[in-house]
């Protein structure tokens, strides 16, 4: 067996306006300082996903000073059900929209590093399946500009500017350690659809040296949840 | 991060003194005696005095202690907190009429068994009275409490058939704490009960199933199942900081709190570092040492609250240097100011201090408490655009007595009306001021600009006060700064020689004035009156015919004053020869160049008046 040597992609993202919104304060929309492990993901995931691979985000640099900017916008206060949609089901949003104050940032612009890695409950799809094959997929795309859905930074208002790194960019001289971070959701899926547990949040220690946030690989955060958990 | 620091602060300040109490207001307290009887009851209501503006108020108040940690009681269940609760469990007294006696007695029943294991396992004097005069009520209610003169007598019978409903006095509320002193001090507080209630609230030990990874600390705990809450200035009712009471903003399944899940040490820790620091008389609760105020009003519903970060070896850097606070700033205190003057005095130590400063604004709306703007920056930079805030503002005061103008809440008051006294200032725009004050790279938002040139043109009351041309000036100044232009930066007091002609026609417009004023007397209505919002926004038809207008006043004059009368005119000739013509229009910063000059020259009189009495002084 071949060992799976993970291959690293490198995007460079930007956006006039992001919010990748704390737990604590989701309700008061207030965002992280910077990009989420998980919103990362999302990024890569609309460039190109298949169910045969996984992305594991393993570093961020920052390369724009961290801003706020504090926005006043309308939201609603209930959730639509997708289940059982007929025409009876409604949202009036004038009965229930509330003003919200939205902490986001402003002109972000990050620098992605991600493993590509097999999913190991899929099947390979034929003799040519490796990773090799789907990273030259990723950039293919990623030149070409290539999208299966708008790239987004936190909020799906907020869109994102994917392209490739550029020359001799460096990352902002900041060196913040934020202490614990949102990574991810704990999915469950190497557990059967009908046993799966809620998804789990993940935290990682995020601390940022001149710029550059090293993530911890998903065995390492997986690994704060008690046995029982994982 | 927030949640982070807030519970660092807590360490660093050592609040956290007596795990498992909490501060609240205690109405009643019951003297024991040694052999468990009850010897009076005392109704602890205090009065102080407080100044409200001119007024000397009388305010009533009850003292607060530090009372254990109140047990979650949800819905109908009875659950009797430790040692101190509402006379429904102290004493299984209700209101007078309640008929539901037989829950009153299951309440006291509860009280009694939580009092009694405390005894049991502490065996502490003081629990064991307690415990003796619990029981005593519970036989006997009349018997017990009527020797300690605080039932009056006795109630109607109830429709059960009770006889007896007690009857207590009439400053006493259903939920009022009744707390139980012994021997010198409220039985939780004697030691042996410290320690219980710290061993009875400490963290539980998370299993698999009942435990959450907590968000701030990263590790699997058991999660707090209610986060505590905060009062907050703007509304009567407390807020916790986090809620999550709508379901749009629940995920994956989870409810409420479950959505952002903290753990029980860190919510208590944060809590209690927020109390602190929105306390406007804050102490540390373990031994009642006094602390620094941390807190800024902005307006009446926002609140700004702020502090360091320091590590294990070190003081808390704000006691040394506290540029927020002097933004508060009342008198032209001279100490305060040259602390935070400009860089090119020669910067002061507390410029370059790295320690983090945490600035949270909180706004307070109806049922929820919105967090404006969360600001990380450093002590030095945030001391540094205090200075710099500080210079920009500085304008030649108008008068002898004249406050210093530069606090940010009285600065931004600047921007409405007194007169209107349902107009408040909105707290975006307030809050944004703060942020370019502890800023200096942020430019003032242009809606400041407008609102006072909005707010002069209206001609209200306040007029073009100092306040007003000082904030002018600053967003000017500052806007100047950040793009740089070859317009130069106004200075705090007047600049004849200024090539700038909205500037000089500002001028223009308060000699002007000064010689209407000094030729008539008891003007009914002045240029400023009549004409200032044509003024400043098409000078090119004004002017001319105030011009005219000056000439006929300056002939009256010299009848009068005629050496003065020469001076002004001397003063408006050379103002006359730094303009080319009159502009047809003038644009927003334009017409703020007006304002300062006109300012400025109106200062100028007082200036040069204070120069002569000190010329005549130092002559004599």
């Amino acid at each position: 067996m071949r060992k799976e040597q993970p291959i690293r992609l490198w995007i460079r993202v930007s956006g006039d306006l992001a919010c990748f919104s704390r737990p604590e304060f989701s309700v008061e929309r207030t965002s992280y300082p910077w990009i989420t492990p998980s919103a990362a993901r999302g990024v890569f995931e609309s460039l190109l996903w298949k169910p045969r691979i996984r992305y594991e985000i393993r570093e961020i640099r920052v390369l724009r000073p961290i801003r706020y900017i504090s926005l006043r916008r309308n939201e609603v206060a209930n959730r639509l059900s997708s289940r059982g949609l007929d025409y009876t089901r409604h949202v009036l949003t004038d009965q229930i929209r509330q003003q919200r104050n939205t902490v986001a940032l402003q002109d972000v612009a990050y620098v992605i590093g991600a493993d590509l890695r097999m999913n190991p409950r899929i099947k390979p799809g034929g003799p040519d399946d490796n990773h090799g094959k789907y990273a030259a997929m990723f950039r293919r795309r990623l030149k070409r500009g290539q999208r299966f859905q708008a790239p987004y930074l936190g909020c799906r208002e907020f869109f994102a500017d994917v392209d490739e790194v550029r020359e001799g960019e460096k990352p902002c001289p900041i060196s913040m350690d934020h202490g614990t971070m949102f990574y991810d959701f704990h999915y469950y899926d190497h557990l059967p659809k009908k046993k799966r547990p809620n998804p789990q949040p993940l935290f990682f220690q995020a601390n940022m040296m001149d710029g550059v946030i090293a993530v911890p690989p998903r065995e390492a955060v997986l690994h704060a949840l008690p046995e029982g958990r994982r | 991060m927030i949640l982070n620091s807030l519970v660092r602060l807590a360490h660093n300040e050592q609040l956290l003194g007596m795990p498992g109490y909490v501060k609240m207001p205690i109405q009643w307290r019951v003297i024991l005696g040694r052999d468990g009887s009850i010897k009076r009851i005392e109704h602890l209501q205090q009065k102080r005095q407080e100044q409200r503006g001119k007024r000397t108020k009388t305010i009533k108040f009850y003292p607060e202690e530090l009372l254990p940690q109140r047990r979650s009681r949800g819905g109908t269940a009875v659950v009797a907190d430790l040692l101190v609760d509402k006379a429904q469990y102290t004493m299984g007294l209700g209101k007078p009429g309640d008929t539901k006696r037989a829950r009153l007695s299951t309440c006291l029943g509860d009280f009694i068994s939580v009092t009694a294991q405390i005894a049991a396992d502490t065996k502490d004097d003081g629990v064991e009275a307690m415990l003796k005069a619990l029981r005593a009520i519970q036989t006997d209610p009349k018997a017990t409490l009527a020797k300690s003169g605080w039932t009056d007598g006795e109630g109607k019978p109830t429709p059960q058939g009770d006889a007896f409903v007690l009857q207590p006095p009439k400053e006493w509320k259903t939920n009022h704490l009744i707390g139980f002193w012994y021997d010198d001090d409220y039985v939780w507080r004697r030691p042996a009960v410290i320690r219980w209630v710290a061993k009875y609230f400490a963290p539980e030990q998370p299993t698999d199933e009942a435990g959450d990874l907590c968000l701030v600390t990263g590790k699997w705990s058991v999660p707090a199942r209610v986060h505590n809450q905060i009062d907050l200035a703007g509304d009567t009712g407390r807020l916790p900081l986090i809620s999550f009471n709508q379901t749009a903003f629940e995920h994956h399944g989870r409810k409420k709190n479950e959505n952002a899940p903290v753990s029980e040490e860190v919510a208590t820790a944060y809590f209690i570092a927020l109390r602190r620091l929105l306390d406007r008389d804050p102490a540390r609760a373990s031994d009642g040492q006094k602390l620094d105020r941390r807190n800024l009003l902005l307006t009446l519903d926002t609140t700004v609250v702020y502090w360091a970060d320091w590590g294990p070896e070190e003081s808390d850097p704000i006691l040394e240097n506290d540029p927020i606070a002097a933004l508060t700033v009342q008198e032209r205190n001279m100490q305060i100011t040259r602390l935070y003057s400009a860089p090119w005095q020669g910067s002061p130590p507390g410029f370059h201090d790295h320690h983090t400063l945490h600035v949270l604004i909180l706004t307070r709306v109806k049922s929820r408490v919105i967090l404006r703007a969360p600001i990380l920056s450093t002590l030095g930079e945030v001391a540094r655009s205090v200075g710099t805030y500080f210079d920009e503002t500085d304008i030649c005061p108008r008068g002898p007595n004249e406050r210093d103008h530069r606090a940010v809440r009285w600065l931004s008051e600047a921007t409405i009306s007194k007169e209107v006294s349902s107009m408040t200032v909105p707290p975006e725009m307030a809050a944004q001021l703060f942020l370019c004050a502890i800023d200096d790279r942020r430019p003032y938002p242009k809606e400041l600009l407008a609102a006072v040139l909005r707010r002069v043109r209206a001609n209200d009351g306040e007029g073009i006060s100092t306040r007003r041309a000082g904030l002018i000036k600053a967003v000017l100044n500052r806007y100047s700064r950040l793009n740089p232009t070859s317009s130069q930066e106004f200075t705090v007091s007047l600049q004849e020689d200024r090539p700038d002609p909205p500037y000089q026609l500002g001028r223009l417009l308060a000699v002007l004035e000064q010689i209407q004023a000094e030729a008539i007397n008891d003007v009914n209505a002045t240029i400023l009156d009549r004409h200032l919002g044509a003024v400043m926004a098409t000078p090119a038809l004004v002017y001319p015919k105030l011009l005219k207008l000056s000439h006929h006043h300056i002939s009256k004059l010299q009848k009068k004053k005629p050496g003065f009368a020469v001076k002004l005119g001397k003063l408006l000739d050379s103002i006359i020869s730094h303009l080319d013509s009159f502009p047809p229009r003038l644009e927003m910063s334009e017409q703020g160049s007006l304002l300062i000059g006109y300012h400025h020259q109106r200062a100028e009189r007082f200036r040069s008046s204070k120069n002569d009495q000190s010329s005549k002084e130092d002559e004599q």
